[in-house]
């Protein structure tokens, strides 16, 4: 069977969650079909592709971008929330599949969709939750064209990664991890308001994990300091505007080692791909109670929800991973072998090819 | 027109956002910030854009770096550890961005390379404003390693960003900077922004037993200060003065108006008319220097290297610090300069310098006299000295210092996390 001719088209080259969705399917995709890029423009990630059998094109010009999908004669055109090529797949022959995924959570960028900026000639559009596709549906009405549910894989790393050394003193402080961009959807500041009202627990003490912010506006990360001053939580903060994501795995691991916990605070979520991480690397969770993180974590059987909004509730949850350890393990074996039948890069692939019909 | 409704929306959205969050003062100082610092980026300095250019072209020289934050410039008066360090790094070949504390953007005067050395000079607000740039030059270069001598507050921002870029992040605590700023000194110091950068480092370092103490959670290593042989010019052996019967006590340094005890050499001079005291340094106030008495000379500042001019003269050098805890957690680069240069030393304020050879830690004045005269009168074994002093040069510091370095180099791809490795 001759290999499949696919290319991935998204705005921006960064070290975001596209990228890792997309790399993390390549692995498994490579069998079955050739596969390229195009990103409209480099925000400085281009290597992240680097050990990837990948062609990687950047590119802003729109009709430059439709000679690469003419001249390279794609069976299968995939535009990842990148409206901007909308125009340019309509006139695409017809042996051309143009297929949509759409992953951002962000509803102000989900505009072309309420605008049915959709290429008429699109077979499906995927998305990577059941609640999220509800909304999509919503938002796309009247207009019918199926959509699909393809989970976001998450990396094999993710779900074997080891911690071969001792970490010796301090085990005694109990680590927080927080990942995400510094802005209103990752809804950083909550987290800074749940950590402060930790740090009035007696019982515990605590360290500040914010992993995020790198090539942030300088107005964000100023923001974001005197968020920290406000509410006097620097000297307890260890602040990595950016890990390598290979190393995120070691990170949670570590975290768990140590006692610790991953929180998100998200507003909105069309998947929550550090979630579903965090359960591959059995690290345990307190996530905010939105549609997402309920269908992810089973309503609460693989990690603890609390009400958004209430900073005292999600301590108070906190304190129930730390106090509870027979209930933490469930939700965590729970979270793994969730993660572990659906998020798997080679499952999520097969469903995806499925979808497609190439397999 | 869509879009610019669609673009107007979204800034009014994040705009009501946050003033719910932040309220309204937060959001115009935001606000303001954005508008401003546009402008700002604008019309930045072309001559300031040059010297970035000119330290883009000279990395190209260079496999391995050292950026050091200090609060002290350059000169051949001053033997600050910060200074000794970047000097001994430079010697290693090291391209040493030596960043230089400044109160105005008018002293901004001392930018590049030095002749003859791989240290470039940069001012610290030329570094705030640029440092992202700055920090991204260094990307391909292997060995990096960002070292923080003052507790800034802009290292808020840069010691993240430098833990990203994949610096190895060294925070040396030689000053018990809280104890400084409850004194009246270092207005800028924040408490919380130490701690932050104690969490945010790989690896932190220390020059006192005190200090070590202070820090323990973050478990510092101890590496105190040292001296170099080659920085003093022709060495003479200290001739007792047998003619007279005056007691040559001399003392340079810094005159930190913190822990200089200047009472105590004032009574003390005012008491023992036989004792002369030679005082070398800058840093104390004009009432001091117009009031001293007639067995106390004050020389001023002296270059480093001229030093031994003066000191083959004296019988016994002094280190008169306060008995406050700011003196406690010291560890004066003095002690190795006046051992190394064989004199018998009498400290006040320091105790756990009482271990050192020839070293007399005197608790009051009384004391002080007493051992003034009891050091005066002690014969100086020189190889109990070298055996000693040969221990505490600054090749052998930093010697210790790149071994910490190439461990945690090692670790850091391991473990990731500032700190987590060396607890």
């Amino acid at each position: 069977m001759t290999k499949k001719r696919i290319v991935f088209i998204y705005q921006f080259l960064t070290f975001g969650g596209v990228e890792s969705i997309i790399k993390n399917r390549i692995k498994y995709l490579k069998e079955y079909a050739e596969i390229d890029l195009i990103f409209l423009y480099d925000l400085g990630a281009k290597d992240i592709f680097n050990d990837l059998p990948v062609k990687l094109y950047i590119e802003k010009n729109i009709m430059k971008v439709k000679d690469l999908i003419l001249n390279n004669k794609y069976d299968i055109v995939v535009s990842i929330d990148t409206p901007q090529v909308h125009r340019i797949l309509k006139m695409l022959p017809k042996y051309t599949e143009v297929i949509l995924e759409i992953h951002t959570g962000y509803y102000e960028n989900r505009e072309y969709i309420r605008e049915k900026n959709i290429p008429k000639n699109t077979k499906i559009i995927i998305v990577p939750s059941n609640h999220f596709k509800n909304l999509i549906e919503q938002e796309i009405a009247p207009l019918i064209i199926p959509i699909e549910i393809v989970p976001n894989p998450v990396g094999e790393d993710f779900f074997n990664s080891e911690i071969n050394f001792e970490i010796t003193k301090n085990q005694d402080v109990i680590p927080i991890l927080w990942i995400g961009r510094f802005d209103n959807l990752k809804n950083w500041r909550e987290s800074v308001k749940i950590f402060s009202l930790l740090l009035q627990e007696n019982k515990y003490k605590f360290e500040f994990l914010f992993i995020g912010g790198y090539k942030s506006f300088n107005s964000e990360i100023k923001g974001f300091l005197d968020y920290l001053k406000k509410y006097k939580i620097m000297p307890f903060t260890i602040w990595l505007p950016y890990v390598n994501h290979q190393n995120i795995q070691k990170i949670y691991r570590l975290i768990d080692k140590r006692g610790g916990l991953f929180l998100s605070t998200s507003k909105s979520e069309s998947f929550g791909l550090t979630v579903a991480e965090s359960m591959a690397s059995m690290c345990p969770i307190v996530a905010s109670n939105i549609q997402a993180y309920k269908e992810l974590l089973d309503d609460g059987k693989a990690g603890y929800l609390y009400e958004l909004g209430n900073p005292n509730d999600a301590k108070e949850k906190i304190i129930s991973v730390l106090e509870n350890q027979e209930l933490k393990q469930e939700k965590v074996i729970y979270g793994y072998n969730k993660a572990n039948e659906y998020f798997f890069p080679k499952k999520v692939v097969e469903r995806w090819l499925n979808i497609l019909s190439i397999k | 027109m869509r879009k610019i409704w669609s673009w107007l929306n979204r800034k009014i959205y994040i705009s009501v956002n946050i003033i719910k969050e932040e309220g309204f003062l937060i959001f115009f100082k935001k606000l303001h910030w954005k508008i401003f610092s546009n402008f700002h980026n604008l019309f930045k300095n072309l001559k300031e854009r040059k010297y970035l250019d000119k330290l883009k072209k000279t990395l190209i020289k260079y496999n391995k770096v050292v950026i050091i934050i200090s609060g002290v410039k350059i000169n051949s008066y001053s033997g600050s550890r910060t200074i000794w360090l970047t000097k001994e790094f430079s010697k290693r070949g090291y391209l040493t961005l030596f960043i230089y504390f400044t109160w105005r953007k008018s002293e901004w005067k001392e930018i590049g390379l030095i002749k003859g050395t791989n240290i470039f000079l940069l001012p610290l607000g030329l570094f705030t404003e640029q440092f992202d740039f700055i920090l991204n030059y260094f990307n391909m270069i292997s060995k990096k390693i960002f070292i923080i001598e003052v507790p800034f507050l802009q290292m808020e921002e840069i010691l993240p960003l430098a833990n990203a870029i994949n610096f190895i992040t060294i925070y040396d605590i030689k000053d018990d900077w809280e104890e400084f700023n409850r004194r009246g000194e270092a207005p800028w110091y924040s408490n919380d922004i130490e701690n932050f950068i104690c969490r945010n480092s790989n690896l932190i370092i220390t020059v006192s037993p005190g200090l070590k103490e202070k820090f323990s959670s973050f478990n510092p290593i101890l590496i105190p200060n040292g001296f170099d042989p080659f920085s003093f010019q022709n060495i003479e052996d200290h001739k007792k003065n047998k003619n007279n019967c005056k007691i040559i006590i001399g003392y340079f340094g810094h005159l930190t108006p913190s822990w200089f005890d200047w009472e105590l050499i004032f009574d003390t001079a005012k008491d023992n008319n036989d004792f002369i005291f030679h005082i070398i340094g800058s840093g104390a106030s004009q009432e001091i220097y117009s009031n001293l008495p007639e067995n106390i000379i004050y020389h001023g500042k002296i270059d480093h290297k001229l030093l031994t001019k003066y000191t083959k003269d004296w019988n016994v050098a002094i280190i008169p610090f306060k008995d406050i805890p700011l003196s406690k957690n010291a560890d004066p680069v003095k002690i190795y300069e006046y051992l190394y240069l064989k004199l018998p030393v009498v400290v006040t304020g320091i105790p756990n310098l009482s271990s050192y050879p020839y070293t007399f830690f005197a608790r009051n004045k009384k004391e002080f006299e007493k051992f003034i005269r009891k050091a005066n009168d002690t014969q100086i074994d020189n190889n109990k000295v070298n055996e000693f002093i040969s221990k505490c040069t600054w090749e052998k510091r930093v010697n210790v210092l790149e071994d910490l370095i190439n461990r945690t180099i090692l670790l850091k791809n391991e473990i990731i996390i500032p700190q987590w490795s060396s607890r």
